[in-house]
């Protein structure tokens, strides 16, 4: 069966009314989740994840990345309406945003998220559906040395690039593949680092993590700013649609944004946030007044709300095709089909062909509910933001309570969440990067098993992580990934030299 | 000094570790490398990552030397810091009470006093939510989507 005629069978999956109704689902607690301060799409899908445990995969999933891109529609309405991006790829948004919102513009910087995102979505689901089978086909004669040197290239990535330094992005990516070793050895039956309770030697499930990093550290966090004073929320003036003019000036950032974002999306590391600020850069240094940047251009918000938005489909393509996610929100969808007993990977493409495309074609349906979702509707959203936060906080914290006890329907998961949340919050104000710490929990037990299957196979050489060109590149990636912060200073140092030794010759 | 502190927990949290790990007994069933070697090459990385920022902030220090690291935001004040463990503590309270009162009763007691906690004035609105929400989920987690949840003391 060709992919064409494989993609159109994914529709025949995607349109049913039940999956019909499971998008909408998803790309409408997406959005509320994206609105919400206290909670992102990783912390969402994770609370959503135990109560889905009975549902049909295919359903589950869809609905769980219609709340991945539904979240990005609604995390840039908070960031134009309040200046306090809902979640972290809409940090950029926020700059002209919300200052197009102040000059009475919300409604066009709105109208222009959402129409750029729809755009920035449809494109990036072609290039998803294009370039997911050729990336599979290279994957598909990966042995375990190569999938370990694959999963070291993507922790080295995600902790390089998503923190302010590569030491604290390292730490937290061996914090996570330490949290990943306790409970019971598969191969061994020993139980480590459990230290003699009972409850650990399951191990520590990843959905006490998620939420308890993203959620209840969040919500600390959020308690902190609210002590600190609130913004006030803006009213949404002006129609929600674009003058011709803005309109004029939008198309080109909508469609640059939509390539960077996708391709960062498919490059493991901080995907969608760093995707977001190239494409702000980019847009700021093609324009003709730069100087206009941060007092509210279009342009600033239709470039990145683009890029955040096809980003999301660009990451879809490493979890798919090799098993891999580069991003926290992914992290916790590759979790969720371990869940459900499916590995996404090579082979997923032949043996659950309906459950992959159906999946994609979902992303095409709900990107038109999110269009529809986010125009009409966005001011029903807006209400959300009008509840204080000294009620929506608590309420998150007795979600957050529900979510981690039906896990295993144990107060301890609870205790651990509690835990976790409070290290979240420790980390986010000493700047240690989260997103490396949940990767690395949801990768840590098949990074161990793929690397002592690797040593099983050559009876205990280390020969065999270098023994094909695969596994070279992958950890010569890896090492350049990690080197990256200090190539750049000395690049950057070198040219300072060049520059001062050539004025010096000027001035002699 | 922040960030030296942070490298002090780095190596405390790594020797943790790497104690646990030596502790893993070595038998020889299984694949030939055995439970501990994984867990001790993470404790190597994260040894090496503490190594890592204490060079960085070497050279930090070095570029730009005396100048006080611009602080973003003043630390909270202890008022702040109070009410911030107070909601942690609460959220323990709940997480002890919520097998014995159940659910719903849990709830109620956490959302009215954790939002009063945070504004004192709104406590109409409060007991609203305290006695709207706990329920409304309880009927649509437990009884329509037949999730459990502790019933407790309630006969439903």
């Amino acid at each position: 069966m060709s992919t064409f005629d494989a993609i159109l069978q994914g529709f025949s999956v995607s349109l049913t009314p039940a999956n019909l109704w499971f998008t909408f689902l998803g790309c409408l607690l997406g959005t509320i989740v994206g609105v919400l301060p206290g909670l992102g799409p990783a912390a969402g899908i994770g609370l959503l994840l135990p109560i889905t445990f009975t549902m049909d995969p295919t359903s589950a999933l869809i609905m769980m990345a219609g709340m991945y891109y539904g979240a990005m529609y609604g995390g840039s309405t908070t960031s134009i309406l309040i200046n306090t991006p809902g979640e972290a790829g809409s940090v950029m948004t926020a700059l002209d945003g919300y200052q197009m919102a102040r000059n009475g513009r919300a409604g066009a910087a709105l109208a222009v998220a959402a129409i750029g995102s729809f755009i920035a979505g449809t494109i990036g689901i072609v290039a998803l559906s294009l370039l997911a089978v050729p990336l599979a086909e290279v994957a598909i004669d990966f042995g375990p040395a190569e999938y370990f040197c694959l999963m070291l290239f993507a922790m080295a990535a995600v902790s390089s690039l998503t923190g302010s330094s590569v030491a604290k992005g390292m730490f937290a990516t061996m914090l996570g593949l330490a949290v990943a070793t306790v409970g019971v050895d598969l191969q061994s039956g020993l139980a480590r680092f459990t230290l003699d309770v009972p409850q650990l030697e399951e191990g520590i499930d990843f959905l006490v993590v998620v939420v308890g990093l993203f959620a209840i550290g969040e919500v600390l966090s959020g308690i902190e700013q609210y002590l600190r004073g609130d913004t006030a929320v803006l009213r949404i003036q002006g129609r929600l649609w674009l003058t011709r003019e803005e309109w004029r000036r939008s198309v080109g950032p909508i469609l640059r944004g939509s390539m960077i974002g996708f391709f960062k999306g498919v490059l493991p590391g901080a995907g969608a946030t760093i995707s977001t600020i190239l494409s702000y850069v980019l847009e700021k240094r093609l324009s003709k007044h730069p100087e206009k940047f941060g007092t509210g251009m279009i342009e600033g918000v239709a470039g990145p709300e683009s890029a955040n938005n096809a980003s999301t489909c660009g990451v879809m393509v490493p979890l798919l095709a090799l098993g891999i996610p580069g991003s926290a929100t992914t992290a916790v969808l590759l979790g969720a089909f371990i869940m459900y007993g499916i590995q996404p990977g090579p082979l997923l493409f032949d043996t659950r062909p309906d459950l992959v495309w159906g999946l994609v074609d979902s992303m095409y349906v709900g990107n038109l509910m999110l269009l529809i979702l986010n125009l009409p509707l966005v001011g029903l959203f807006v209400r959300i933001l009008y509840i204080p936060k000294t009620i929506l906080l608590p309420m998150v914290l007795a979600i957050c309570l529900i979510g981690v006890y039906t896990i295993n329907n144990s107060t301890f998961d609870v205790w651990l969440a509690l835990g976790f949340g409070v290290l979240g919050y420790a980390f986010r104000k000493l700047d240690i990067p989260l997103a490396p710490i949940v990767l690395a929990v949801v990768l840590g037990g098949t990074m161990e098993q793929s690397f002592r299957r690797a040593l099983s196979i050559s009876d205990g050489s280390p020969a065999i992580f270098v023994s094909s060109g695969i596994a070279i590149t992958l950890l010569i990636a890896a090492l350049v990934m990690l080197c990256l912060p200090l190539i750049v200073a000395l690049v950057a140092r070198m040219r300072r030299r060049s520059r001062q030794a050539g004025g010096a010759s000027v001035a002699h | 000094m922040t960030d030296i502190l942070i490298v002090v927990a780095m190596a405390a949290c790594t020797a943790a570790y790497a104690a646990l790990a030596a502790a893993i007994p070595v038998l020889n069933i299984g694949d030939p490398l055995g439970p501990r070697a994984f867990p001790t090459l993470i404790a190597v990385g994260m040894g090496l990552s503490a190594l890592l920022l204490l060079g960085e902030i070497w050279r930090a220090r070095r570029r730009a030397a005396p100048s006080a690291p611009a602080q973003s935001q003043p630390p909270l004040g202890g008022r702040g810091i109070l009410t911030l463990g107070a909601v942690v503590a609460l959220f323990a309270l709940y997480i002890l009470v919520v097998e014995p009162l159940g659910f719903v009763l849990a709830s109620a007691v956490f959302l009215m006093v954790c939002c009063t906690l945070l504004n004192r004035r709104a406590w109409r609105v409060h007991a609203l939510v305290a006695v709207g929400l706990p329920l409304a989920l309880y009927g649509l987690l437990a009884k329509l989507l037949m999730v459990p949840l502790p019933a407790g003391l309630l006969p439903f």
